[in-house]
């Protein structure tokens, strides 16, 4: 009897129990029943084993994409392991953006074991790590991946929003028809946060020419999006239109004289007896967030820079022109506030802002010059402020601001003995320090417990090691 | 464990006389790591249990690739084929083959030999996840241990480098 007779002629008779089948050629086995069975067993058993496994009908045909990037070195692929394992966001997101600028991405093989890191970072880490994300994705679902270094007319939608909203911005400097064109014919396929970051761009090189679009999309049913629009008419109405919220505005604005010796104007913002202390900074953010500088200024008579002048004593009329000065990239305007309001970054953290894609690392880094004066700080900043900064500026902060801070009481007093805390604030501040003080940051830190500090310092090394890679 | 019993380089389990393990690790070595020594290998009809008799080297880390025979995957798997008819009780069998590739129907991988479809063993599929990146290699050689169900992929050697099971 060969494995065919076994499997062909023995098992069925095995598997139905002998009922149907007297089983003749099963009790040939053995000298009785009971050991012809056992052997019949066995021996069927064992000849399954020899059964090779079925082979698929078809297998599924891969499609991974084209990725220029260079894959990260391996003598950094563990160090980064250990570094993102239970690290903070803020050292994540460090990491990725080296990787943006480095044109770098990571080794495929790591991709499962930084499958949380990939998901929140995919559009700066790649082609690979997009189509990694949505691996499980229904195709109909899935957007292409596609990274070029050149974005055109023709194949601007095909990126991720990061870049397209760079390109949208170039082309809005040189050719506003132009970029207005192609983002009324994408409009319709663009999600809500694509709507936001794109018609954002409308800012630069907004005319009359604009208006005919604005207004076809004044009901558009995402409320973030309406707020631009009414935004960007009350810019192109100027001060001649009727601005509702701005009217508003000015109802809580109280004017009065202030001066001994020599009267000077003053405002006051009075808020609504219904708004919590803890809502302040939302209302604010609400009452103010289709008003413009140049309207504001208008409606109380003076320019932008008196206004800050008359708003000296009162914090929350400052910070309401913070957060337009900061809308509106008026560096000059808010540099002024923040000497009055050195904690207005403080209160901007509170509120849940959208990423601001509009400003380029030029405009970033003046703005957070301007929003960050450590040498007035008297309270400690809360330690989310941190986080929300390192945000906002997405990479480390300009070498004259961080120098303040790391000789600022606020960062020295963390470093005493006797204070005691997690490791998340160290990493904040290493993410957000510029290479040219890693040595600096690092000779404070090294007193510290290897705890508190090995995070941080890890975050160092490999930044080091990421922008040195050629 | 990669040692020269006789005349040519064969898996083995270690089962003796292996450092013991310290810390997180999981283990005294880790895959890639390289030393000199002896081993004596179990009596059996396919030796593959062995103690350490000594060792001449420490591990020393190496990046430099697995010798992992001539064969496919299908010379990989007749060898178990053959172990099996040697040893009828044998349950986990190493097989180190070059040129294969792996494959995916849904949900299911398979380690299919590069050069056709002849051969399809599953893979564990807990494994989904980590081999996925595997799927757009188009050919490694590698090592790995079949229970007679499916396989479970420990290292592959590819243009990208080296894969190893977590």
């Amino acid at each position: 009897m060969n494995t065919q007779d076994l499997g062909g002629k023995l098992l069925p008779i095995l598997l139905s129990g002998a009922r149907r089948n007297s089983g003749e050629e099963l009790l040939k086995l053995g000298p009785d029943r009971a050991h012809s069975l056992l052997r019949a067993l066995s021996l069927t058993g064992q000849s399954l084993r020899f059964k090779r496994p079925p082979v698929p009908a078809e297998f599924a045909v891969e499609h991974w994409p084209r990725d220029d990037r260079r894959i990260v070195p391996d003598r950094l692929r563990r160090p980064i392991l250990r570094l993102l394992d239970r690290s903070t966001d803020d050292t994540a997101r460090a990491v990725a953006l080296t990787f943006e600028k480095q044109r770098l991405r990571p080794h495929p093989f790591d991709l499962p074991l930084l499958d949380g890191f990939v998901r929140r970072y995919a559009d700066r880490l790649g082609a690979t790590a997009e189509f990694w994300v949505q691996r499980e994705t229904p195709a109909q679902q899935a957007r292409g991946y596609f990274e070029a270094d050149v974005l055109t007319a023709e194949n601007w939608t095909e990126s991720s929003i990061r870049p397209r909203v760079q390109f949208l911005k170039e082309l809005r400097k040189q050719d506003p028809a132009s970029a207005r064109n192609l983002l009324i014919r994408s409009w319709s396929s663009e999600n809500p946060d694509n709507r936001v970051h794109l018609l954002s761009t409308f800012q630069i090189g907004l005319s009359a020419d604009d208006h005919q679009f604005l207004e076809s999309i004044q009901k558009d049913r995402a409320p973030r999006v309406r707020a631009i629009v009414h935004r960007l008419l009350a810019a192109l109405s100027g001060t001649a239109g009727d601005n509702a919220a701005l009217n508003a505005c000015m109802e809580r604005i109280q004017p009065s004289k202030t001066g001994l010796l020599k009267k000077r104007a003053a405002l006051k913002l009075e808020l609504p007896a219904n708004v919590k202390e803890h809502d302040t900074n939302r209302w604010i953010h609400e009452q103010f967030s289709t008003v413009t500088l140049e309207q504001l200024a208008h409606a109380c008579e003076m320019s932008g820079r008196k206004l800050v002048d008359a708003a000296q004593k009162d914090d929350n009329l400052l910070f309401a022109l913070a957060l337009i000065a900061s809308r509106e990239k008026r560096f000059d305007v808010l540099d002024a506030i923040t000497e009055e309001l050195p904690d207005a970054w403080g209160r901007m953290s509170e509120l849940n802002l959208e990423d601001d894609l509009q400003r380029d690392h030029d405009e970033t880094t003046a703005w957070a010059a301007v929003m960050l004066k450590p040498r007035k700080w008297i309270p400690a900043s809360p330690f989310p402020a941190w986080s929300w900064l390192h945000h906002q500026v997405e990479g480390p902060l300009p070498v004259g601001v961080m120098r303040e801070i790391l000789a600022s009481k606020a960062w020295t007093e963390q470093l005493e003995p006797e204070t005691k805390g997690g490791s998340e604030l160290v990493q904040v501040i290493c993410a957000l320090c510029p290479p040219e003080l890693r040595a600096s940051i690092r000779a404070q830190l090294a007193p510290l417990e290897t705890d508190r500090k090995d995070k941080g310092w890890m975050l160092l090394e490999i930044l080091d090691e990421l922008e040195s890679v050629q | 464990m990669a040692g020269e019993p006789r005349r040519r380089s064969a898996p083995s389990c270690a089962v003796d006389f292996v450092p013991v393990a310290a810390g997180q690790t999981r283990g005294a070595y880790r895959t890639g790591e390289r030393m000199q020594g002896t081993l004596v290998f179990y009596p059996s009809a396919r030796p593959l249990r062995a103690l350490i008799k000594e060792l001449n080297s420490p591990a020393q880390e190496s990046d430099s690739e697995f010798t992992l025979g001539d064969g496919d995957l299908l010379t990989a798997y007749s060898e178990h084929e053959h172990a099996l008819a040697a040893i009828p009780w044998l349950s986990v069998w190493p097989l180190a083959f070059r040129d294969a590739r792996l494959r995916r129907n849904g949900k299911n991988f398979y380690l299919c030999s590069a050069a056709n479809d002849e051969l399809a063993l599953p893979l564990m599929s807990s494994q989904a996840d980590t081999t996925l990146p595997l799927l757009a290699v188009e050919r490694f050689s590698g090592f790995g241990l079949w229970d007679g169900y499916a396989c479970r992929l420990c290292l592959a050697q590819t243009p990208l480098g080296r894969w190893v099971a977590e």
